[in-house]
């Protein structure tokens, strides 16, 4: 008797919870935004008003310029998924807005999921290259928020220690980088560091494009080019900066953060490395004790071969992605979420002056902190000059892609297959993969 | 009334097993018979099976389950019970303190405990500074399939031997004190009593182990992502749950990923009768 009206109190109480506490106001229309893993930080000089990150701080401004609007801002990374969004597609609440550092929402990137940005916000504000990957049919359907690259980054001290002048930009070669590594050995100094533990994603794929190899061509993501005279050379000559003890030795166990480490403590004189990377570390290594005295620094093209221009860099977009309802009225309060929060010039400059990133809108400039610096300036003339190496991140695949290439490569470099059979084997597989 | 106060206080739990157990298990056997990006579904029928028994990466997840199998299990079976073993010789006390120096290991955090062991495995690391003092070379542990599978094995048996001796601990207290003392009256020498009497006794705790491991060594995860990334070199350490893993959330296919979680499962189950099977027949 006395636990069924246990039983009854409880019920009762559990429906007045629900009819007075879980209600929602209707006139309140609640976004999402999906804001990146982690709160930026602000700027040096601005206050930060108590929010813990930009990102807090200009969605509560998104919701004062628009009453009756409740942003709710959730930090995932979702570069390699993340279980959060999975559940929120898989319970059809998917987030409205999402920060993508370009691979993940590919799979969404039509009209069954996302807006066709264009059609609600102005897409000519930005660069227009960074607006063509995520193109389709005529429709823009992600913004550029921010652009990342890397450059070749070289150790100016140790230049000095051997009395070598750098060559004019355009005119270092893969033929002077041999006799400056010669001259690096001579000292002990390792001239480069090569790592392919990290599959697709280590830093080896500059001295590819130094010879003309390339994974893609003309963002045609169907098919892999690597398979060339060009990419072979490239290769050949990889390793044998391996082979003759010029690069830093054992690739294999080499990963991206192994070459951040050995660059930043001075015992690699070059490596592919991002602005951001070597503006925390040096300092780091200094205050840790590793290094006695931040060295100089600068980025510049990787080495070419003789004969050709450039040797593109590594680089991607963060991009903004809008879920498209059934409501047009929310339709059009997400398309503004993503265009004046996630791809506003606010957070924009806090990308750029706190992280290092790149605008995405034209004429936009920010010329503060991190982006006043030399190492800044020298990469935005090197993506500028050189381009941006097609590694593949905007197929929906590449994940998968990478798989089969780091035994391949590894095996490559160990010596236990040619080059050619690399590339034919890897060509095959990835053919099985793309024709799925 | 006390069956229905008893059917009510189970409820909650039945509720949470419901949400939290079985709802998830039925909705991921739902999604193997689709292909789904969570906007659009297809059923797809068997197709995803039929695809995983055919994806190379799959399979050889198994292989080297089976190679990680021989290389841990017999090791952490035999240290495991030797420990046990030696320390039920001892006081209760000394028996306490050293269970728990073994499990406290099992306490770390799997990823902690891999970061320390990267480090060691590094070709300037720890182990590699002991061989070279040794006057021999230095090892790429990671970098080779044997050698990175020895170290995964190595990690799994180092930080997780203290939960096994545990179970053996716990399995040789309780045969009665009067069965080791009728068998020393009757001449049996410490030795005896131990390979002739106890170790039979002990053959369904040693089966429990066997496939605890043996499960253990199907889902390992987080020892694999640290150590060797991508399951490397050449695919050589990844595990099938890590395989599964790969599938659903580094290559966005969740509904052929629940088809080889599926498949896993009845592997899991398969061995665990085989298990009842040898059971039956030696006791």
């Amino acid at each position: 008797m006395v636990l069924r009206k246990l039983f009854i109190s409880l019920l009762l109480l559990l429906s007045a919870f629900l009819l007075f506490a879980g209600g929602e106001r209707e006139d309140v229309m609640k976004l999402t935004w999906v804001a990146g893993g982690k709160p930026h930080a602000f700027p040096e000089g601005v206050d930060p008003q108590g929010f813990p990150g930009v990102q807090e701080k200009v969605a509560a401004d998104f919701e004062n310029a628009h009453p009756g609007v409740k942003v709710t801002v959730l930090y995932r990374d979702v570069t390699q998924g993340s279980l959060t969004v999975d559940a929120m597609m898989a319970r059809g609440e998917p987030p409205d807005v999402w920060l993508d550092a370009q691979g993940y929402f590919l799979k969404y990137m039509n009209d069954d999921y996302a807006l066709r940005l264009d059609e609600y916000v102005d897409t000519s504000i930005y660069y227009d290259y960074m607006v063509e990957p995520f193109t389709k049919n005529g429709h823009v359907y992600a913004l550029p928020q921010n652009n990342v690259a890397g450059g070749f980054a070289i150790n100016l001290d140790m230049l000095k220690l051997i009395g070598y002048d750098m060559p004019e930009q355009p005119d270092w070669t893969t033929d002077e980088f041999t006799r400056l590594s010669k001259r690096l050995q001579a000292v002990g100094i390792p001239s480069t560091m090569i790592s392919t533990m990290d599959g697709m994603h280590s830093w080896l794929w500059p001295w590819i494009y130094a010879f003309g190899g390339a994974l893609f061509e003309n963002q045609n993501h169907s098919k892999v080019t690597i398979n060339t005279p060009e990419a072979i050379k490239g290769f050949e000559y990889m390793k044998m900066l391996v082979d003759e003890g010029y690069a830093y030795p054992y690739p294999n166990e080499q990963s991206q953060d192994t070459a951040v480490e050995l660059f930043t403590t001075g015992r690699v004189f070059s490596s592919m490395m991002q602005n951001g990377h070597v503006n925390y570390w040096l300092p780091q290594q200094v205050a840790q004790g590793v290094i006695e005295k931040e060295f100089e620094v600068t980025f510049v093209e990787a080495p070419h071969e003789p004969g050709r221009e450039h040797t593109p860099t590594f680089g991607y977009f963060t991009v903004a992605v809008a879920h498209k309802s059934d409501n047009e009225e929310r339709n059009k309060m997400v398309a503004a979420l993503a265009y004046e929060t996630a791809v506003g010039k606010e957070y924009m400059y806090a990308l750029c002056t706190v992280g290092g990133g790149f605008p995405t809108i034209k004429g936009f400039a920010p010329a503060d902190g991190n982006a006043a610096k030399p190492m800044y300036k020298a990469i935005d003339q090197v993506r500028r000059n050189a381009g941006l190496m097609d590694l593949g991140a905007l197929s929906p695949l590449s994940e998968e892609l990478d798989r089969p290439w780091k035994p391949l490569v590894q095996a490559f470099i160990a010596g236990e297959i040619s080059v050619q059979d690399m590339l034919n084997q890897y060509e095959a597989e990835a053919k099985q993969i793309l024709a799925k | 009334m006390k069956i229905r106060a008893v059917l009510l206080m189970l409820v909650p739990v039945v509720i949470l097993y419901l949400y939290s157990f079985l709802a998830p298990m039925a909705l991921v056997g739902r999604l193997a018979f689709y292909s789904s990006d969570y906007v659009k579904s297809e059923f797809v029928g068997f197709r995803n099976f039929a695809d995983a028994f055919r994806d190379k990466y799959f399979v050889k997840s198994f292989e080297n389950s089976f190679w990680f199998i021989l290389l841990i299990v017999p090791f952490k079976l035999a240290l495991s019970y030797s420990v046990a073993s030696f320390l039920t010789g001892f006081s209760k006390k000394i028996q306490s303190v050293g269970r728990f120096l073994l499990y406290v290991p099992s306490l770390t955090s799997g990823l902690i405990m891999t970061l320390i062991w990267a480090w060691f495995l590094r070709r300037d690391g720890l182990i590699n500074q002991f061989l070279i003092l040794a006057g021999l070379p230095a090892v790429p542990w990671l970098a080779l399939s044997w050698t990175a599978r020895f170290s995964v094995a190595m990690i799994i048996i180092a930080s997780g031997i203290g939960m096994a001796v545990i179970i053996f601990c716990a399995s040789m207290l309780s045969v009665p004190k009067e069965l080791h003392d009728a068998a020393l009256v009757d001449g049996a020498s410490e030795k005896q009593y131990k390979r002739n009497i106890l170790l039979p006794i002990m053959v369904p705790t040693i089966l429990l182990v066997v496939l605890l491991q043996i499960v253990g060594v199907m889902t390992m995860w987080e020892t694999i992502y640290v150590l060797t990334g991508t399951g490397g070199p050449g695919g050589s350490t990844a595990s099938p749950v890590y395989d599964v893993f790969q599938t659903a959330f580094r290559f966005g296919k969740q509904s052929y990923a629940a088809a080889k979680g599926i498949i896993l499962m009845f592997v899991i189950a398969g061995i665990l009768l085989v298990k009842r099977q040898i059971e039956k027949f030696v006791t």
